[in-house]
């Protein structure tokens, strides 16, 4: 009964959104109150129904209902619990119940939350999130129910892919989900800014936190799906330009620029016309993202289920969205007016720095994840476009713009003083010059450009604390003064020093692993031993091993440093029970140095194994940057002037009485 | 009827949320600019803020100050221009709700359950596996009893009898290599005895699509010195010893078969044409394969394979493919012993193997254009795409 | 700085950068992009050697040969032709005979494919798309297999 009526639910849901769509909007343009109020009390239901029939199928999951095709084909018996629950978004139509969940939950954050909305604005919004909700909605009924059942249900489910049985992946997907829909609100605010014909910057101060907060689940959406490949795949990498990866990255590029982009339009009404058109791809980004995934057009290692009907229904879904959109802005942009004037060298003029590169590079991987399709589409040539292109084309992109990262939270708003701001990172210069020395001296042997690589990391570090250390006078006054300046200090400059200092703290951790890897692979039997970054590792041979659906053999490895024991590694093979499918664990030590890792291959020999051995300087530092990043996002998101319910009605005064 | 209620429920409580607000007052204020004065007034009172902490200057304030000031009246300008043009904005404009509100509350519960009747099961129940397990075992479809089964032996993997009882309805079900794995488990579990040996024997067979495997040979010998008087591993055996080439040894077998038959027994002919075919070769086999039906060779055939249990069957069947996918293999010109292929293929539901005996066909028939268009037209009436 | 100067420098900073793009787009088309053949292909119309490019089909049955350390042989197939391909590592975990593989490297004189990757995709039934689809044009079909969901029912 509760699976019929989770059933029951999504498609009471979908007439629910289908009624959002229409009648706010028909509110909003007839200027119908009654109409429009309509919205909130919808997008609260639609949450709750999709609630439902989440629950519902995680109940049929949960209890191995194998009645239920869905958990028949992905499921199994006896799969550990966590897996059971993470299965319900690990194939496709449950995660597109978990899209479409958390598409629900954004639109009634707006409807609870966004008070302080004028009610067109919001009725607009809320009919268009809810058309969006409408049309995954009927795919998802007519074309992948979740809910549909088996006559007869078999003994036991197919399982789900061993590779997806990881704790870093079961959550990586509502993370990433939570970012891609996230921007489906700034997209909702674009288009309805676009059908009222009014755009100004109390409308990007609203769409602010809806962005921020996408972009932050997006970017550590992103990175757990990194490290999970990292470890998981056993490749020693931790970005393949892999097309579903640059799905996601995409929206992400995309994304930033318009973080970026309204800021400059609420503070200075400026760039209106861009920041809406950015709002408008960075959701069809998302889309696209989607497709790519879905319709299995582009190969990759991470593809769902492929099914040509359901890729062209996205595809319809995204040309819908993103051509009538677009359509919408082509009639309406050249109304806006113009907002405030700047010089190029300013803060804004540095945003819009920002965005043109990020943009361009937005494009550039855009480019090398179609080419393939449209080379084929015309020529029928099949090629692949690999990781050499975007390390060409994106890397020195992104040369100039980490290079004046640091200067531009620097510069003045309208006429800003490049000098000034020169003179102020003379000490992130400096920093970065002796981590230029250390760095040459580290690391001996490599490419001559790395240590430059690392000492522009160091750069946009050092110059991110630098900011902070302006404003709060660090070294020029007092140390109560820098202390109350420092507690005092809005905690969104606390979020952008976080977010840029993540920044450069990845790029030193990119650098240097791809510059100083150390790759060993060669058949060891036990008791052969290995040197690879400063460790010596020795080979003592291979037990089986039996684990909750699964065998493995284990390889174990004694590390040793300077003759002193470090630890033990244990990668591994194994071969799970349902389905039977091998996968390879690998072994990892981490330290502040680097990480050591360490995966073994076939047995060549009775006892003797293909060892592949990694040492990956300072690899942990990119998710650790990503990491600092979302805090960053975190922080900035609880600052109250971007918190949603903006307008504070009491204790206005509070904070500076207390001054 | 608990479902339904439940489903009445949700849907009454749905709609009456969804549409109560177009019952109620037009209450709204004209607050469609205050929204955007509040915001403006907040960000003049964040630059006071700034200032106080000397995170602007007093410059930029003042500046910042003068443009938000400026958006702000042009905000509060528009609102009264608004409110001047449409007198009574706030109220309604002569929409009227309540039709809406009819409307609303008859299609959204209407045309929901209308789409869940056509999507869904209404108030089949859930089946949890723990449920499944639970039911007497009485009704219960078989792969319910499968799943029992195996329920208990994954709690209690050393239950041997577990293991007995589920070899042969997984041989049955056609999941030829897990029998194979249960009767094995059986034996190390609870010895070996003949009806496991024969059992384990035809799981591997029918999972090797009818060739005999090596651990097959093993268990039909253990079979045969436990009960020497059986027939069926001889067969086997003799066919594993053609498989494995050694065709004087399997034409020795099948000859003492023969000597010790019983004269009306069902599947001496068999044994007979085996022995034929062995001896003359597999050159001389090829034209005479296609037999026509109603022949003594068919019938005679037919009644030794209706003799067999369906498994005894399936190999056979799968054995003989497997020889003659071998022989064609040298013999590539040979159109009817393809066309016998793919059909049989066909009939066994491989399809990978008909694409690929296809495949295999054309290659093979390249040279001759008038077998190769024969071919085409067979395929084409046959239906088969490619 | 007048509305137009302003214009004029974002325009022209604009302009400046996506040429630069442009240009790196290009150059890097030119240098990476990795055409992708199967046997066949490579019959018809020889690759010439030295030519990076990908070589997908299945890994033939009864091939694979292992050589000294960790160099693997194997023939790559499209049950129409095959060639014969060395690889010096460590195979992915799904590399099975009769399975789709994607070898990237150089085609040699001698018509030995030296492959510097192997893919072979995680997924118990996948093929890579490519291989699927240049096999399906040759007349290969590929059963439910080749669908990952079609094997639920």
């Amino acid at each position: 009964m509760i699976i019929e009526f989770g059933h029951f639910a999504l498609i009471l849901a979908l007439l629910v959104a289908a009624f959002q769509t229409v009648v706010p909007a028909w509110g909003a343009r007839v200027n119908d109150g009654r109409l429009m109020r309509v919205a909130e009390p919808a997008a609260v239901s639609q949450l709750f129904l999709l609630l439902i029939a989440f629950c519902a199928l995680m109940h049929a999951y949960v209890t191995s209902d194998f009645s239920v095709a869905n958990v028949a084909i992905n499921s199994h018996s006896t799969k550990p619990l966590i897996y059971k629950i993470s299965g319900v978004w690990g194939n496709h139509e449950g995660s597109m119940l978990l899209w479409v969940l958390i598409l629900a939950l954004f639109g009634a954050a707006v409807a609870v939350f966004g008070n302080n909305l004028p009610a067109t604005l919001k009725a607009n919004v809320l009919a268009v999130q809810a058309s969006i909700a409408l049309a995954f909605l009927l795919f998802i009924v007519l074309t992948s129910d979740p809910f549909a059942r088996l006559a007869q249900p078999p003994a036991d489910g197919n399982g789900l892919n061993p590779i997806l049985q990881d704790p870093a992946l079961a959550f990586h997907p509502p993370f990433l989900y939570t970012g891609y829909v996230g921007f489906s609100i700034a997209f909702s605010f674009a288009v309805a800014a676009l059908i009222e014909g009014r755009v100004d910057a109390a409308w990007a101060r609203w769409v602010r936190p809806w962005t921020l907060a996408a972009w932050m689940f997006l970017t550590i959406g992103i990175a757990m799906g990194s490290w999970w490949a990292y470890y998981e795949l056993g490749w020693g990498g931790w970005w393949f330009w892999d097309p579903v990866e640059n799905a996601s990255f995409m929206p992400w590029l995309a994304g930033t620029a318009l973080l970026h982009s309204a800021l400059v339009m609420e503070k200075r009404e400026a760039l209106k016309v861009w920041t809406i058109l950015l709002a408008i791809l960075t959701f069809s980004l998302s889309l696209m993202g989607a497709f790519i995934v879905r319709s299995g057009v582009l190969t990759s290692v991470h593809s769902f289920a492929v099914d040509p009907e359901r890729g062209v229904f996205i595809l319809g879904i995204l040309v819908v969205f993103t051509g009538g959109a677009l359509a919408l802005f082509a009639l309406r942009a050249k109304d806006m007016r113009f907002g405030g004037l700047f010089a190029p060298i300013s803060r804004e003029g540095s945003l819009v720095f920002n965005n043109l590169l990020l943009v361009t590079s937005t494009a550039t991987v855009l480019i090398g994840t179609l080419y393939p399709l449209l080379l084929e589409a015309t020529t029928g040539d099949k090629i692949s476009v690999g990781p050499p292109f975007f390390n060409m084309t994106f890397g020195p992109l992104m040369l100039p713009l980490l290079l004046a990262m640091p200067f531009g939270p620097l510069l003045a708003w309208k006429r800003g003083d490049v000098l000034a701001a020169a003179q102020r990172l003379m000490f992130a210069a400096m920093a970065a010059v002796v981590v230029l020395a250390v760095a040459y001296a580290a690391f001996e042997r490599g490419p001559w450009i790395a240590p430059f690589g690392i000492a522009l990391g160091a750069f946009v570090m050092f110059g991110a604390v630098t900011e902070w250390a302006t404003r709060i006078k660090l070294g020029t006054a007092q140390f109560d003064e820098v202390a109350r300046r420092a507690v005092n200090l809005p905690r969104s400059n606390y979020g952008t020093l976080l977010a840029h200092f993540g920044i450069g703290l990845m790029v030193v951790g990119i650098v240097a692993t791809t510059a100083y890897q150390q790759e060993r692979i060669l058949v060891m039997k036990p008791g052969d031993t290995v040197e690879i970054g400063g460790f010596e590792l020795a080979f003592k041979g291979a037990v089986p091993g039996r684990g909750p659906n699964y065998r493995e053999d284990i390889a174990q490895f004694d590390v040793t440093r300077g003759g002193a024991a470090v630890t033990r590694l244990e990668p591994s093979k194994r071969l799970y029970d349902a389905p039977p499918q091998p996968t390879t664990e690998s072994g990892i030590h981490a330290s502040w140095r680097g990480d050591l890792y360490v995966v073994i291959g076939d047995e060549q020999t009775p006892g003797s194994y293909a060892v592949r051995a990694y040492f990956n300087p300072l690899v942990r530092f990119i998710w650790l940057g990503a990491l600092i990043m979302f805090v960053g996002g975190g922080i900035s998101l609880s600052d109250r002037r971007l918190r949603v319910g903006a307008p504070r009605k009491s204790r206005r005064s509070a904070p500076i009485a207390a001054e | 009827m608990l479902f339904w209620l439940a489903v009445a429920v949700l849907a009454a409580a749905v709609t009456f949320a969804v549409t109560r607000p177009l019952l109620q007052d037009d209450k709204r204020s004209d607050e469609t600019s205050s929204a955007d004065v509040a915001v403006y007034k907040d960000q003049l009172l964040e630059i006071v803020a700034d200032r106080d902490r000397g995170v602007m200057s007093d410059g930029e304030a003042d500046a910042a100050r003068t443009e938000i000031a400026r958006r702000l009246l042009r905000q509060v300008d528009r609102a009264g221009g608004t409110a001047a043009n449409k007198p009574g904005a706030g109220r309604t404009r002569g929409v009227n709700t309540t039709p809406v509100f009819f409307a609303a509350s008859l299609a959204l519960p209407l045309a929901s359950l209308g789409l869940y009747v056509t999507y869904g099961e209404p108030g089949r129940p859930a089946q949890p596996l723990s449920q499944r397990l639970a039911a007497p075992a009485a009704g219960a479809s078989t792969n319910d009893l499968i799943a029992k089964v195996e329920a208990t032996l994954q709690k209690n993997p050393q239950d041997g009898r577990g293991w007995d009882v589920i070899a042969p309805v997984y041989l049955a079900e056609g999941r030829a290599s897990d029998a194979a794995s249960a009767y094995a488990t059986a034996m190390r579990l609870l010895g070996e005895n003949a009806s496991r040996l024969q059992g384990f024997a035809d799981a591997r067979i029918r999972a090797e699509n009818g060739v005999v495997p090596d651990d097959a040979k093993v268990a039909l010998k253990a079979l045969l010195t436990a009960e020497p008087q059986r027939r069926e591993p001889r067969i086997w055996l003799a066919l594993a010893k053609e498989q494995d080439g050694d065709r004087a040894g399997a034409a020795a077998d099948y000859r003492a078969l023969l000597a010790e038959a019983p004269k009306d027994a069902p599947w001496r002919q068999a044994i007979e044409e085996r022995l034929q075919l062995v001896e003359r070769g597999p050159v001389a086999d090829a034209p005479s394969t296609p037999a026509k039906p109603g022949s003594a060779t068919v019938d005679a055939r037919a009644a030794e394979v209706a003799a067999m249990t369906p498994e005894q069957r399936d190999a056979m069947i799968a054995s003989m493919v497997t020889g003659l996918a071998e022989r064609l293999k040298s013999e590539k010109t040979d159109l009817i012993g393809w066309q016998k292929l793919i059909r049989a293929y066909q009939v066994l539901g491989r399809k990978d193997d008909v694409a690929k005996a296809l495949t295999d066909a054309r290659t093979g028939l390249a040279g001759d254009e008038a077998r190769l268009r024969e071919l085409e037209d067979w395929v084409k009436q046959l239906g088969l795409s490619g | 700085m007048t509305r137009k100067q302003k214009r004029g420098w974002m325009i022209g900073g604009g302009v400046a950068t996506l040429t630069v793009a442009a240009i790196l787009v290009l150059f890097a088309l030119k240098d990476s992009v990795v055409f992708f053949h199967t046997p066949s292909d490579i019959a018809e119309k020889p690759v010439p050697a030295g030519n990076r490019i990908r070589l997908g089909g299945l890994v033939a049955n009864g091939s694979v040969v292992r050589g000294a350390g960790t160099t693997v042989s194997f023939k790559v197939t499209d049950t129409l032709k095959d060639i014969p391909v060395n690889f010096t590592g460590v195979l992915p975990d799904l590399f099975r005979e009769g399975q789709g593989v994607v070898a990237e490297g150089t085609i040699g004189t001698d018509g030995t494919f030296t492959a510097d990757s192997v893919l072979a995709k995680h997924d118990e039934n996948y093929m890579p798309p490519e291989v699927a689809k240049s096999l399906e044009a040759r007349g290969v079909k590929l059963g439910g297999s080749a669908h990952p969901e079609t094997k639920a029912q």
